[in-house]
């Protein structure tokens, strides 16, 4: 008798127990990305397509740290004339530009300074960085970077001679 | 003429004359630079994306024999 309750018992047991064990721990809520990964994401897919246009001379670099259209006739174009999923070059430019605000503004706010400050500075490395066709916007006009002198191009300069 | 003129250079040197200049102000140059730097360094880490987009892929051809 005592042996048929012990058998219960440890039946009842294993049944409330091992079902209890079996359960998978229950899963965190997942934790929202951070903004600058996402940024970073989404401007690296963006940035071929970029370059593109910078190759072709449609679109430029501002003394503001943002992309334009060096003509505005280019906007109504699109991105990838095979694939209108891309879009126009506009938008394209505006959804650039709009992440570039959201990195300035991110990296203004750890550095403890503007985004103004942080756009200016990407701007001079964007022209550091441009290729000799590439177009950039100097006082409202569009100059190619061939024809913009900065500090490091007589560095480069010197150092071609020797 | 000079009896006349004594007491009137006596007099000048009497009046006080104080120079004032502006102040100057002194701009913490290197911290700027500091921030600068610490700019820079943060677009060229978020950018490193644009160097690895330029850096060419190597081909995957095998040289024909």
């Amino acid at each position: 008798m005592n042996a048929n309750r012990h058998a219960v018992a440890a039946l009842l047991a294993a049944f409330l127990i091992v079902p209890a064990f079996a359960q998978e721990p229950p899963k965190p809520a997942p934790a929202p990305q951070d903004p600058r990964v996402e940024l970073k994401q989404r401007m690296g897919a963006r940035y071929p397509m970029l370059e593109q246009l910078r190759d072709a001379g449609k679109i430029g670099e501002t003394q503001l740290g943002e992309v334009k259209l060096v003509k505005a006739s280019h906007g109504s174009e699109q991105v990838d004339a095979k694939d209108a999923s891309k879009g126009t070059v506009t938008e394209l430019v505006d959804a650039e530009n709009k992440d570039r605000r959201a990195v300035y503004a991110l990296i203004a706010k750890q550095e403890k300074t503007t985004p103004a400050e942080v756009a200016k500075q990407n701007a001079m490395r964007n022209l550091e960085k441009a290729k000799p066709d590439h177009w950039i916007e100097v006082k409202g006009q569009w100059v190619q970077r061939k024809s913009v002198r900065i500090g490091n191009d007589k560095k480069d300069e010197k150092s071609d001679k020797q | 003429m000079t009896r006349k003129l004594l007491p009137a250079v006596l007099l000048a040197a009497c009046v006080s004359h104080t120079v004032e200049s502006a102040p100057i102000e002194i701009k913490p140059i290197h911290i700027t630079m500091d921030i600068n730097l610490r700019v820079q360094r943060e677009l060229d880490e978020f950018f490193d994306f644009e160097e690895t987009a330029k850096t060419p892929a190597p081909s995957e051809e095998q040289p024909k024999e």
